[in-house]
């Protein structure tokens, strides 16, 4: 059985899919090692640039879907092919550092010695990373906390991890899985609330310092398909927001409006902006009046 | 058992898991760990006030759900303050009831529509009598799950649960309507009404045989007598600490450690003080209780009252000889009287008489060595193997039994059953 699986969903990524898969250093693993690529449907030159690099470099494996279907029916088409023990992620145009599998092997190891196969279940080994806004000379390091109640975490927003930092064993995610195809944003959240709600919890490597690499970039990121989104799981998942109290669910779903009002902003969308901001007062005064009703 | 084999859907509902380090959250998480173990997809409900991790870990893929209490009040008016009232007045009495348990009926009744359970197993008089009410019509069987003694939980005790006559009547209801009363021993079974004998099921609590060794009961220069348990007055600590004061001063090389805490807690130091113990501790409970057992030379339970006594087994698993009262149902169960232990007959002064059981065993190694090596044998009748077999064969009878028998009257209420995902 090979040790590891990098999974690597990539749609139009022919610029930076080599940067992307050259980072991965295969030799940090003690085993073999599989780099699982599915070309979503590209229009561009990805799949030829895969076909060149993979003659370079024989741990590829490619994956094809002939039409877009959208990031998440990507990665449940990698999480079903994919073989390693233990399973990873990275987006075509983001960049591990060197040292990042091989402490994340470390740690699932060190948790393997301590407390058996069994303690490996449902752990996610995450590392710091360098959060790299497009157009910024530097990067900013984000470090985030292992969190003592990570369904809590990551209803209020408040844990920084993204699944591309993730490193646990292939039936942890797979148990979780599959990725919600109605979510083109925010499908991490929506896979970890899942992971969260079988009981599963996020460990940090011991190095502390990035370990990889997230070039950010404003392009494309439609409100309305935020928006959405964040409403997908909230209706969804809404008896997990309540379980902490109606108050604060309130509170976190405020945050949902935040963050889609800011993308309308910054994409200068008046009108998803508009619309974004009267539904925000809606579900605001609804919420003070139901409030007024039932305390009086 | 046409079904047998095919994997269950079952949840089991609690009122807290978070932070609750009791005897049925336990049990709880141990049947949900067992049952998950072989193949069942297994989910947890609970109500708590306020929600995060199981102190018990539950296994991954074992899913949680919680409906979060809303506080014990409604429009201002504390509803617990009532129950003086609601004994006296029927009225009263259905109107705080229905105020206090509907929130959590409908609460639960979505929680069961989210997880959609073959059956759920619901877990003492705090939760079985709400979730039976929320599963009518809902073709879902609900299990009723009593973890004390019967008749203490069904009204007899003042101490415990909601002593509004309503929710007493609704609590005999629930027991006549749901698919199968659980109970923790034979005798149990029989403080039951007769009718309702045939869908009771023992079921004890499953005790893990040690993994970390036995303890050594031999004597050495410093010698331990333990005590698990919360700090609370059925379980009588302090009974145990005056009969301590007496064995103290004759038994320079032994100590009292009581590992629990609870609402007791600063009257039982007092206590301490007041009778100018030395060798007496209380510890708070830890997850690695394991090693508080195999560090011990003998074990005691002083409870007047004990739902099985859960502590008593592990006790005896890690090879400690036990020591407790007779006229206490479940541990005069637990603990075989020559065989495993000591059972201590209280007559008229409950402290002399433990005193003198503690002495004993205190002052007779060789017997504490006799008694500690039928201990683990003995706890083999609640090996968690067995246990589970137990209730998976239950969950299968009580699902096939009750599938498709939806009240045709009561689709009315609509429950749109859908698979979680």
């Amino acid at each position: 059985m090979k040790q590891l699986t990098v999974c690597i969903p990539a749609y139009n990524a022919a610029e930076t899919i080599e940067r992307a898969i050259r980072s991965i250093r295969v030799e940090e693993a003690s085993g073999d090692v599989e780099i699982l690529v599915c070309d979503d449907g590209s229009t561009d030159d990805t799949w030829s640039v895969l076909e060149q690099l993979s003659a370079e470099i024989p741990q590829i494996s490619m994956l094809r879907h002939r039409d877009n279907l959208g990031r998440p029916a990507a990665r449940n088409k990698l999480l079903e092919a994919a073989t390693g023990r233990f399973l990873t992620w990275l987006d075509a145009d983001d960049e591990k550092y060197p040292g990042m599998l091989r402490a994340q092997l470390d740690r699932l190891g060190s948790i393997e010695d301590s407390s058996g196969s069994a303690g490996l279940e449902g752990v996610l080994v995450f590392t710091d990373y360098d959060w790299w806004p497009m157009g910024q000379d530097r990067p900013r390091l984000v470090q985030p906390d292992v969190p003592t109640d990570p369904m809590r975490s990551l209803l209020d927003s408040s844990f920084g991890g993204y699944l591309w930092l993730m490193m646990g064993l292939r039936e942890t995610f797979l148990a979780a899985g599959p990725f919600d195809p109605r979510l083109p944003r925010l499908q991490d959240l929506g896979f970890f609330i899942r992971f969260a709600e079988l009981g599963g919890r996020f460990d940090r490597v011991d190095h502390r310092g990035a370990l990889c690499v997230y070039h950010k970039s404003d392009q494309g990121r439609n409100a309305a398909q935020v928006w959405r989104s964040w409403t997908r799981i909230w209706r969804m998942h809404r008896h997990h927001f309540t379980s902490y109290g109606l108050a604060e669910a309130r509170r976190w779903r405020r945050h949902h409006y935040r963050v889609a009002r800011r993308y309308a902003r910054n994409n200068d969308d008046k009108l998803t902006f508009a619309v974004i901001a009267a539904l925000e007062v809606v579900y605001v005064v609804t919420g003070r009046l139901r409030r007024v009703v039932f305390d009086a | 058992m046409t079904n047998s084999g095919r994997p269950l859907r079952i949840a089991l509902a609690i009122t807290a898991l978070y932070g609750v380090s009791g005897g049925a959250e336990r049990v709880l998480v141990d049947v949900a760990n067992g049952l998950h173990r072989r193949g069942h997809d297994v989910s947890v409900l609970t109500y708590q006030v306020s929600n995060g991790p199981s102190f018990y870990p539950l296994d991954y893929g074992i899913r949680r759900f919680d409906g979060r209490q809303r506080e014990g009040r409604s429009h201002g008016v504390d509803l617990t303050s009532l129950s003086g009232v609601a004994r006296r007045r029927r009225s009263v009495g259905i109107v705080t009831w229905l105020a206090r348990y509907t929130p959590r009926m409908l609460r639960s009744r979505r929680m069961l529509r989210i997880a959609d359970p073959d059956l759920v197993i619901a877990f003492l008089p705090s939760s079985f009598p709400y979730m039976t009410v929320a599963a009518v019509g809902t073709g879902i069987p609900v299990v009723a799950s009593i973890h004390n003694v019967p008749w203490r939980e069904l009204g007899g005790d003042p101490e415990r649960w909601d002593q509004n006559p309503v929710d007493i009547s609704v609590r005999r209801w629930a027991l006549r309507r749901c698919g199968a009363i659980t109970v923790l021993l034979d005798s149990f079974r029989e403080q039951l009404d007769t009718d309702l004998h045939a869908k009771t099921s023992v079921l004890p609590n499953p005790v893990e045989p040690s993994t970390t060794g036995v303890a050594s009961v031999d004597d050495s220069a410093e010698n331990e007598v333990l005590t698990v348990g919360r700090l609370y007055p059925a379980k009588d600590h302090a009974t145990l600490i005056r009969a301590w004061a007496i064995v103290e001063p004759l038994h320079p090389n032994w100590r009292l450690r009581i590992v629990g805490e609870g609402p007791l807690g600063p009257e039982l130091e007092a206590l301490i003080d007041e009778l100018e113990l030395e060798r007496v501790q209380i510890d708070p409970p830890r997850t690695d209780i394991e090693q508080a057992y195999t560090a011990a030379s003998l074990f005691v339970l002083p409870s007047r009252f004990e739902g099985f006594g859960l502590v008593t087994v592990e006790a005896m698993a890690h090879g400690l000889p036990t020591v407790g009262f007779a006229d206490c149902d479940g541990t005069n169960e637990v603990i075989e009287h020559g065989t495993s232990g000591v059972l201590v007959e209280p007559g008229t002064d409950r402290v002399a008489a433990l005193a003198d059981g503690l002495q004993r065993l205190m002052g007779d190694e060789a017997e504490r060595r006799r008694l500690a090596a039928n201990g683990p044998a003995s706890a083999t009748r609640f090996a968690p193997d067995r246990v589970i077999d137990a209730w998976e064969q239950l969950g299968y009878e009580v699902a096939s039994s009750t599938s498709g028998s939806r009240h045709r009257l009561l689709q009315l209420v609509r429950f749109p059953r859908r698979r979680a995902r």
